[in-house]
């Protein structure tokens, strides 16, 4: 395996937030400050209001990944981006990057009005490092490529937009950089422009160029790159390949569902709010054939059981969405049984985006025989660790009797959540192996190897080679 | 066997966390590495990396000579404009008051050569200090030896120098005023000057991005400079008792060294000119190292 391009361990980085420049007084106290840290009166050394852009991101790109950045407005990407470009520098943290990087964080960056096309892109091109001989072997390239020939010495400041873009584009095209590294660049410029644009990177990143690519655009990340990581609060929460990361994260968005709780009011509960009863007249939301829906007396009784609520939770027993591999995580039901004698029990059914993974049956030695008093349940199961393969899940929860098989309560799609990996876990079942597994469940299984006896096999007697 | 299909179904297709095998065709820079850290001391490699990037300082100089000229009938004739202009306001009051400045040489030409020297470097430090908040829509964006951004104005006007030159040099025919072998160390002169100049630019960019207090200082400073170095007059003129005091300024020596340079009739000061070479440089090492110790930190704040 090759060492990664760009490494990133423990980047970190802070901003004070508040007013631009101190005032006197706070620099007076801050001078204060400083000379009694360094006497070592026990002051600390900082103060004042800080947010954390990123906060201890480590990552590895290796060398021809295109690794797409997501996340909402405020979660670091741009900052991350910046800091690899040394455009700003992290607080704590490393990162280091084998090769030569060019990274548009926008377009048009350093181009001046009173300079002509071509003035502008040897200004360009030497922005980013390039000689002036590297710069001229390029040229053609460049002005062919932005295809605005006619009035590449014309003064810019004449440009439109589009034509501005086209040239910056082709510019940073040309810089044959190791790393790549986009900001949300991409969303100007017509069809046409974009769509070459969109094949020189892939011509560029197909020649084991890196990309880095930041966007809100889910779908052009999907089709740039091969993995995302999206981040959070400037933590690195998913990395892995880009349909996963991206799917989640539009569940995240759409409502990843780590919580059901029935719209439907409680019914017999000596316990509920009477401004629960106003509620009384709403059509519960249950899975009930559609004429029952309507009668609320016909439901209750009809249906010895109704579903509560539901969550998914990680060891600790807090509601979660998404689940490392290697730790267990647990669906919570909580049910009412409103018939004595029923003989409750709850069941799930998990599923992958594609297909049914598997059915897990109620078998607890609490109630063998299912819940038979009316009254208020949780049932939890766990699902081991190191079961589940990565990727999203979707439970259907049935409540009701094995036998006579009668699902007094099956609802779909109760609950989902994402059960992810970071490329740093160790003692996972993916071995050593950097593939995506197929299949719903990865487990962890036992293997045995030993020496193998001497002895001739007997298969290898009755069917010689 | 059993090996050979798990490695089958390993490279079934291209994991995401393993590099394809490229093949390089062309290599075209050598691999560097770029190593991000926290600020702290000194960034030697940042600063190497100005060497290569002269194509940069060419092509920025040249967008700032731009900008500032592009668009005029006159051009580069402004440059002249205001050297000239001061000239013959200082030579009419001279010749009104009756002065004596205690110069050798004709007062045009003593003028002259002072006042393109002075807007030299006065220019060159007003810009050369607040050029990382006037390049800060570059400086955000993209990666590049900030210590550039200083450079360029320093750049800008040398050539603006160099077309001030002319004049001069008319002065001089028209005066029958000859350079001696001094003129030898003309470069040596400028090049201090543009040391001197770099240094006072880069402390006074890293103060101006923590306050702009320190901008109107320098402007004043500057102002006032005009006056109190041997711009218009003699240091012959300052009183012996504090004279000690007026070299001080390395400015002083600078200015002496560079008309001694330019006119043969006047005698070269080698030891206000070796001070003042020894505070250039000192200022320069504490210009640079303050720029380059600071300037990351003070990104954040343009």
């Amino acid at each position: 395996m090759n060492s990664p391009i760009i490494s990133i361990s423990n980047l970190s980085k802070r901003y004070r937030i508040g007013p631009d420049r101190m005032t006197m007084g706070e620099m007076m106290r801050g001078i204060k400050r400083a000379v009694a840290y360094r006497l070592g009166l026990g002051l600390k050394k900082t103060s004042g209001d800080f947010i954390w852009a990123l906060r201890d991101v480590s990552l590895d790109i290796a060398e021809g990944e295109r690794v797409g950045i997501i996340g909402r407005n405020g979660a670091g990407k741009s900052t991350l981006l910046k800091v690899l470009s040394r455009v700003t520098y992290p607080t704590s943290g490393e990162a280091r990057i084998y090769g030569r990087v060019t990274s548009l964080l926008e377009v048009g960056t350093g181009f001046s009005d009173d300079l002509t096309g071509r003035e502008n892109i040897f200004l360009n091109a030497a922005l980013y490092g390039l000689s002036r001989k590297q710069i001229e072997a390029r040229l053609d390239d460049i002005i062919n490529f932005s295809e605005i020939r006619r009035f590449i010495d014309t003064p810019i400041k004449h440009y439109s937009s589009g034509m501005r873009m086209r040239l910056a584009f082709s510019v940073a095209a040309h810089l044959d950089p190791d790393v790549l590294m986009l900001d949300e660049v991409l969303a100007v410029g017509d069809l046409s422009f974009q769509k070459k644009c969109l094949e020189r990177m892939g011509e560029l990143t197909s020649h084991g160029r890196t990309l880095l690519f930041v966007s809100h655009d889910l779908q052009a990340v999907i089709r740039f790159c091969n993995r995302c990581v999206w981040l959070e609060q400037g933590q690195v929460i998913a990395d892995g390949p880009v349909e996963e990361v991206t799917s989640t994260y539009l569940e995240r968005y759409a409502g990843l569902k780590s919580e059901f709780i029935s719209a439907a009011p409680p019914f017999q509960t000596p316990d509920a709010r009477p401004s629960g009863r106003s509620d009384a007249d709403r059509t519960p939301v249950t899975e009930e054939p559609a004429d029952t829906v309507g009668e609320q007396k016909h439901l209750v009784t009809t249906t010895p059981v109704r579903l509560i609520a539901a969550r998914v939770i990680d060891q600790n027993r807090n509601t979660t969405n998404s689940v490392r591999v290697d730790s267990s995580l647990g669906i919570e039901i909580t049910f009412e049984v409103l018939e004595n004698g029923a003989n409750i029990e709850p069941a799930i059914h998990v599923k992958t985006t594609k297909e049914m993974a598997f059915a897990a049956a109620y078998i607890s030695d609490d109630y063998p025989k299912g819940v038979e008093a009316a009254g208020r349940y949780m049932s939890t199961v766990w699902i081991p660790p190191n079961f589940l393969n990565v990727g999203l899940y979707w439970i259907n929860i049935v409540l009701g009797t094995p036998d006579p098989l009668i699902r007094h309560v099956f609802q779909e799609d109760v609950l989902s959540f994402n059960v992810y990996e970071t490329i740093d876990l160790a003692g996972t079942s993916r071995g050593r192996y950097a593939r995506q597994f197929p299949g719903p469940v990865r487990p962890l299984l036992h293997w045995e190897t030993e020496a193998a006896p001497s002895k001739p096999n007997p298969a290898a007697q009755i069917f010689p080679q | 066997m059993s090996q050979t299909m798990s490695l089958s179904y390993a490279s079934g297709d291209a994991g995401w966390n393993v590099a394809p095998q490229v093949a390089h065709e062309t290599v075209i820079m050598p691999r560097q590495e770029i190593i991000i850290r926290p600020v702290a001391g000194l960034n030697w490699s940042n600063l190497k990396s100005v060497l290569s990037h002269g194509e940069l300082l060419y092509s920025m100089t040249k967008r700032q000579l731009k900008a500032e000229y592009s668009n005029m009938y006159f051009g580069f004739a402004w440059i002249l404009a205001r050297p000239l202009a001061m000239m013959l306001v200082f030579w009419m009051f001279k010749q009104l008051s009756a002065a004596r400045t205690g110069v050798e040489i004709p007062y045009p030409t003593y003028l002259y050569s002072g006042l393109i020297f002075w807007f030299f470097f006065a220019e060159s430090v007003i810009e050369g200090s607040s050029s990382l908040e006037r390049d800060s829509g570059l400086v955000r964006k993209v990666y590049f030896p900030r210590l550039i951004s200083v450079l360029v104005p320093i750049c800008a006007n040398l050539f603006a120098l160099a077309v001030s030159a002319v004049p001069l040099v008319l002065l001089m025919i028209y005066f029958q005023l000859a350079p001696g072998w001094h003129i030898l160390l003309l470069p040596f002169v400028l090049a201090q000057t543009a040391f001197l100049t770099l240094g006072i630019a880069c402390l006074f960019s890293v103060l101006t991005l923590l306050s702009r207090d320190w901008n109107r200082f320098l402007q004043l400073a500057l102002y006032a400079g005009l006056f109190v170095s041997p711009v218009i007059y003699l240091p012959e003129m300052v009183p012996a008792a504090v004279r000690w005091l007026y070299f001080a300024n390395p400015l002083a020596g600078i200015l002496l060294a560079f008309r001694a340079t330019l006119f043969a009739d006047i005698a070269f000061p080698w030891i206000p000119w070796m001070y003042s070479v020894g505070v250039s440089l000192l200022v320069l090492v504490a210009g640079i190292v303050l720029f380059s110790r600071y300037e990351r930190e003070l990104l954040d704040r343009i």
